[in-house]
C-alpha cells in the first residue's frame, strides 16, 4: 500500500544556465508552462520589504513584445488560467493552456525573462494595486497583523522576519531604478527553473524551448543571503486586534530548514497534533477540555530556518494560560511516550492521500502541481527527484524519529514565541 | 531563426470527449451516478440532498439545517465521533457535510483501496446518526464562537446583508444561524430533521473515480438498499426575480481600512433559454485578468487587488454579483466605475474579438475544471444541484461558440439595469448613503 506512484520527468540545463525539467502527463489536452525564480522576500534589505512581490506584479506589466494587459489577454482568449505567486524564497509564475498552446506560453515567459519594460506610471499602478491587497489580506481582516507580528519576533534574522506584502512605508519607497536592478540580478536565466508538464511532444517543446530561452544571457549569480538563525530563549506577546472577536493563542517554535530529518519528523508530529478530527489536539483542547473552538498549525517548511506554529481560537471565558497549558502537556505526551506504529499508520495513508489531492496548485492530479513540486525541489534540493524522495521519506519517518525530534525541539521554551491575541481593543 | 514580435503558431493537440456517467436508479428511489475514471488512485463522492438545505428549515428553527449537517458525522451505534474521523483518515479521505441555501450535500474521498470502508462509513453516518447529546452541546458553544468569528470578517457581514437585500423574506436569504435559536435545538430536533428530509427519494449519489463498475454497484446496492424515508418532499414556492432592496446598504464596521463592496441583482435561473447569453455578458463584464472590471477599477484605477462579477446558481434563481475591496476613501468612485462599466455593457455593441476571447477563456477554464477527478465530480454535481441536462457539459463548447454578441448584449439589457441593483458596503461608518 505504501508505495507512492513515482512522478517522472526528464530534465537539462541551457548554456546560459537555465534548467528545464519536462514531465509528462497525459490524462487531459492540457500544458502547464511554470517558471521558478530563486528570490524571495528573504532577498529584501531593510526599507525595501515588499519589493519582491510588487516586482512580480511588474512582470505582468509589458516586455519587449508583448505590451501591458497583454499577457493576460494572450493567455485568457487562448483558454489558459496563468497567475505567479512570491513567497519568503522562491517567486513562481506559471499559465495553464490547451495543449496546442505550448508555443504561445514559451514565447510569453522567455519575451519578459529576456526584455522587460516597466514605466513609472505601470509602477504607481501596481504599487496601488499591492496596498490594496496588503488591507486586503492584512489589514482588514482579524488574526493576520498578529501571525505578521508573531513572525518579526519569532526570527532573529531579518532576511526571515519581515512579511512578504512588506510594509506601506516601504512600497512607497520602491523606484524605477530599484524595479530594473532586481530584474538584472535576480531574473537571470541560470536564476531560475523552467518547467513543462502535462500533454506535449518533447521534440517539439525542447525545439521551442532553445530557440526562445537560449539566447538570454546569464547574469553573474546573485549575492548570496544569509538566513541562519540563532538560538534563542522564550518570547511572548500580548497582541490586541480590534478587528478579531474570539480570542486565540499562537505558539512557534524554530526548528531546522526543509529537507532535514527533524523537518520531516515534526512534519509528521505535526499531522499528529493538529491534521483533522482524529488529531491529538483537536481530541484534547476541542473534544475533551472545551475550551478551544479549533486547532490549526504544522510546520512551514522552508528551505530554511522553519517554523511549527499552532493557532488555537479559544472561548472567552477561557483563560489563554489554561489553553497553554494543555498544550505543553499534549507535547509532553508525545516526547515522553512517544506515538504507536498504529497512528502513524494513519498518518501515512494520509500523505499518500495528500499528494492526490485534487488542488490545482499543489496536487499531483493537476499538471500544475506537477510543475511546481518539480521546480521547487530541483530550486532547493539540487534535484527535481527530492518530489519522489521526500514523500519516500516522510513515509521512512519512525515512532523514534518523531519522539526525537518532539523531544529536542518542541519540548521546550527555546526557541519558542507565545502570543496572546486579545479580541477587540486593549 | 524565429520571429518574436508575433505570438507562436499552435501545435496539434488530441481532441478529448467530456464521458457521461452512467445512471442506475434504486428501489429506494436513490439515483446513482457512476463515471469511472483511473487518472489518479481516488474516488470522489458527491450526494445530493435536494430538500436537506437551509430554506426547509421551519421559519422558528432556522440553523437546524446546518447543525443536523455537521453533527451526521458525531456519532452512530457503533462509531464515536472519533471512530469516524479516524476511520476516514485511514481510508486517505474525508467526509464532510454542510448544508446550502437549498440543498444539504455529502462530499467525501477516498483511496481506491479502501472503497469499501469509505462505502460503509458514509452510509452508517447517513443513515445511522444518534445525534449525541455531548456532541451537540460541543456544536452549539462552537458554532456561536465561529459566529462571532465570521462577523468579524468583511466578506461574510457582505454577504449576509446582500442575501436580505437580494431575496428579502424569501427562505434563500438565510445564511447564518438564529442565536436564540442556536441555544434552543436538542437532540430530538436534529433526528427529526433528519428523519423527515435525509431520504433517498429525489437524492443523487455521484461516483467518479478509480473504481470497477458492476463490484461498486453491488457495494452501494448493499450499503444503502436499506435507507428508506416516508413522507414526499415538495419543493419551496420559487424566489421572485427581482432585489428585495435596491439602493446603497452600509454594514458599519469600525476600524476598517478598506471597504467590502458587493453589489448585484437577481437574475433567471441556468436552465433559462438566455443563462448562457447572461453568463457571457458577466464574463466579459469581470471574470479574469483581462475583464473590463479588471481593467479598469485595478489595472487603470489602481483600485482594487480583487475586482470582478459572476453569476451565483440556484436551482430556479441566480444572482448577479459583482465585488472588489477599496481603499475607505476610493469606495463611491469604485462603486461608479463598477456601474459604468454595466452601462458600456448594456449600451455599446460587444467587439466580436472580445466575444472570441471571453468565450475562448470560459471554454479553457471549462477544460480546467476536468483535471482533476475531484472537480470532475464537482462539475456534474452542478448538473444535478442546477436540473440541467447530462450532456450539458459535453454540449457547453458549442452553445458557447453559437451564441451572438446581440444576444450577450440583449441578456445585458434585460438583466444588468444599475437600477435594480443592492449595493452593500462593509466599512467606515462614515460611507452611509
Amino acid at each position: 500500500m505504501h508505495t507512492p506512484t513515482r512522478i517522472e520527468y526528464e530534465t537539462y540545463t541551457l548554456p546560459n544556465g537555465l534548467q528545464v525539467i519536462l514531465s509528462s502527463h497525459t490524462v487531459a489536452p492540457t500544458v502547464a508552462v511554470l517558471v521558478l525564480y530563486k528570490v524571495g522576500s528573504v532577498n529584501e534589505p531593510r526599507g525595501k520589504t515588499g519589493f519582491a512581490h510588487l516586482f512580480e506584479h511588474m512582470m505582468f506589466q509589458g516586455s519587449e513584445n508583448v505590451p501591458r494587459e497583454m499577457h493576460f489577454k494572450y493567455v485568457e482568449s487562448n483558454g489558459g488560467v496563468l497567475n505567479g505567486f512570491t513567497s519568503y524564497d522562491m517567486t513562481v509564475y506559471f499559465e495553464l493552456l490547451p495543449a496546442s498552446k505550448l508555443p504561445l506560453g514559451l514565447w510569453l515567459e522567455s519575451d519578459r525573462m529576456r526584455s522587460l519594460q516597466v514605466s513609472q506610471e505601470n509602477l504607481d499602478n501596481q504599487r496601488a494595486v499591492v496596498k490594496e491587497e496588503r488591507r486586503l489580506s492584512v489589514d482588514n481582516q482579524p488574526y493576520a497583523r498578529a501571525m505578521e507580528r508573531l513572525r518579526e519576533i519569532a526570527y532573529d534574522n531579518f532576511a526571515n522576519q519581515h512579511s512578504v506584502i512588506g510594509s506601506m512605508e516601504d512600497l512607497d519607497n520602491a523606484t524605477l531604478a530599484d524595479v530594473q536592478a532586481f530584474f538584472r540580478t535576480y531574473y537571470a536565466p541560470n536564476n531560475a527553473i523552467l518547467v513543462v508538464t502535462g500533454d506535449y511532444d518533447a521534440a517539439t517543446a525542447r525545439d521551442w524551448i532553445e530557440q526562445y530561452f537560449a539566447d538570454i544571457p546569464s547574469q553573474p549569480a546573485p549575492p548570496a543571503v544569509d538566513v541562519s538563525e540563532p538560538d534563542r530563549d522564550e518570547r511572548r506577546e500580548v497582541f490586541h486586534d480590534p478587528l478579531a472577536q474570539v480570542p486565540a493563542v499562537a505558539v512557534c517554535w524554530k526548528i531546522p530548514p526543509r529537507g532535514t530529518l527533524e523537518n520531516d519528523a515534526l512534519q509528521i508530529a505535526g499531522d499528529l497534533l493538529v491534521d483533522g478530527r482524529a488529531s491529538r489536539l483537536y481530541q484534547r483542547l476541542v473534544k475533551q477540555e472545551q475550551i478551544a473552538v479549533s486547532v490549526s498549525g504544522g510546520v512551514e517548511a522552508r528551505p530554511a530556518p522553519s517554523l511549527f506554529r499552532l493557532f488555537i481560537l479559544h472561548h472567552p471565558h477561557v483563560e489563554p494560560a489554561q489553553v497553554e497549558a494543555v498544550l505543553y502537556e499534549e507535547i509532553q505526551k508525545l516526547a515522553d511516550a512517544g506515538v504507536s506504529e498504529r497512528e502513524l499508520e494513519r498518518v501515512r495513508t494520509m500523505l499518500l492521500a495528500q499528494r492526490w489531492s485534487d488542488n490545482l496548485y499543489y496536487g499531483m492530479q493537476s499538471p500544475l502541481g506537477r510543475a511546481l513540486g518539480l521546480a521547487y525541489f530541483a530550486a532547493f534540493e539540487g534535484d527535481p527527484d527530492g518530489l519522489n524522495r521526500a514523500l519516500e521519506r516522510l513515509l521512512a519517518i519512525t515512532p523514534a524519529d518523531v519522539q526525537r525530534a518532539v523531544q529536542q525541539y518542541l519540548y521546550t521554551p527555546r526557541n519558542r514565541t507565545v502570543m496572546h491575541i486579545h479580541a477587540g481593543t486593549s | 531563426m524565429i520571429t518574436r514580435s508575433v505570438p507562436p503558431p499552435d501545435v496539434p493537440m488530441r481532441p478529448s470527449e467530456l464521458p457521461l456517467p452512467d445512471a442506475t436508479l434504486l428501489p429506494n428511489g436513490l439515483r446513482l451516478l457512476m463515471l469511472p475514471d483511473t487518472r489518479a488512485p481516488v474516488v470522489e463522492f458527491r450526494l445530493v440532498l435536494p430538500y436537506a438545505g437551509r430554506a426547509y428549515d421551519a421559519p422558528e428553527w432556522i440553523g437546524l439545517s446546518g447543525a443536523t449537517a455537521r453533527l451526521l458525522i458525531g456519532g452512530t451505534p457503533t462509531r464515536s465521533s472519533f471512530e469516524i474521523a479516524d476511520e476516514a483518515d485511514r481510508c486517505g479521505g474525508y467526509i464532510s457535510v454542510s448544508a446550502n441555501t437549498e440543498t444539504a450535500t455529502l462530499s467525501a474521498r477516498c483511496l481506491a483501496p479502501y472503497l469499501e470502508p469509505m462505502t460503509r462509513l458514509i452510509a452508517d453516518v447517513l443513515l445511522n446518526p444518534t445525534f449525541p447529546p455531548d456532541e451537540l452541546e460541543i456544536d452549539r458553544a462552537n458554532t456561536l464562537q465561529r459566529l462571532r468569528l465570521q462577523r468579524s470578517q468583511p466578506a461574510f457581514l457582505a454577504e449576509e446583508r446582500f442575501r436580505i437585500a437580494l431575496f428579502g423574506e424569501h427562505p434563500y436569504r438565510r445564511l447564518a444561524p438564529d442565536e436564540d435559536v442556536l441555544q434552543r435545538w436538542q437532540q430530538e430536533h436534529l433526528q427529526a430533521f433528519h428523519a423527515e428530509r435525509y431520504r433517498p427519494q429525489d437524492a443523487t449519489l455521484l461516483l467518479v473515480g478509480d473504481f470497477e463498475p458492476n463490484a461498486a454497484l453491488k457495494l452501494l446496492q448493499d450499503a444503502l438498499g436499506d435507507w428508506h424515508g416516508t413522507a414526499e418532499q415538495e419543493p419551496l414556492p420559487a424566489p421572485p426575480m427581482q432585489n428585495a432592496e435596491t439602493g446603497w446598504r452600509l454594514v458599519e464596521r469600525p476600524h476598517s481600512v478598506q471597504s467590502q463592496i458587493m453589489l448585484g441583482a437577481l437574475c433567471p435561473p441556468r436552465t433559462a433559454p438566455d443563462s448562457l447569453a447572461l453568463q457571457m455578458a458577466v464574463s466579459i463584464l469581470g471574470a479574469g485578468a483581462s475583464s473590463r472590471l479588471f481593467l479598469t477599477v485595478r489595472e487603470q484605477y489602481g483600485y482594487a487587488y480583487s475586482v470582478g462579477a459572476h453569476l451565483d446558481y440556484y436551482l430556479r434563481v441566480s444572482a448577479f454579483t459583482a465585488e472588489a475591496q477599496t481603499a475607505t476613501e476610493n469606495t463611491h468612485d469604485a462603486v461608479r466605475q463598477i456601474c459604468a462599466e454595466v452601462e458600456r455593457l448594456i449600451h455599446e455593441p460587444i467587439p466580436a474579438d472580445e466575444l472570441d476571447a471571453t468565450r475562448n477563456y470560459l471554454i479553457g477554464r471549462h477544460m480546467i475544471g476536468r483535471l482533476t477527478l475531484g472537480s470532475l465530480a464537482d462539475l456534474y454535481k452542478q448538473v444535478v444541484l442546477y436540473g440541467l441536462p447530462m450532456d450539458y457539459w459535453r454540449r457547453y463548447p458549442e452553445m458557447l461558440e453559437s451564441l451572438t454578441a446581440d444576444a450577450v448584449q440583449q441578456a445585458a439589457a434585460r438583466y444588468l439595469q444599475p437600477e435594480r441593483f443592492a449595493t452593500v458596503v462593509v466599512g467606515e461608518p462614515s460611507l452611509a448613503g
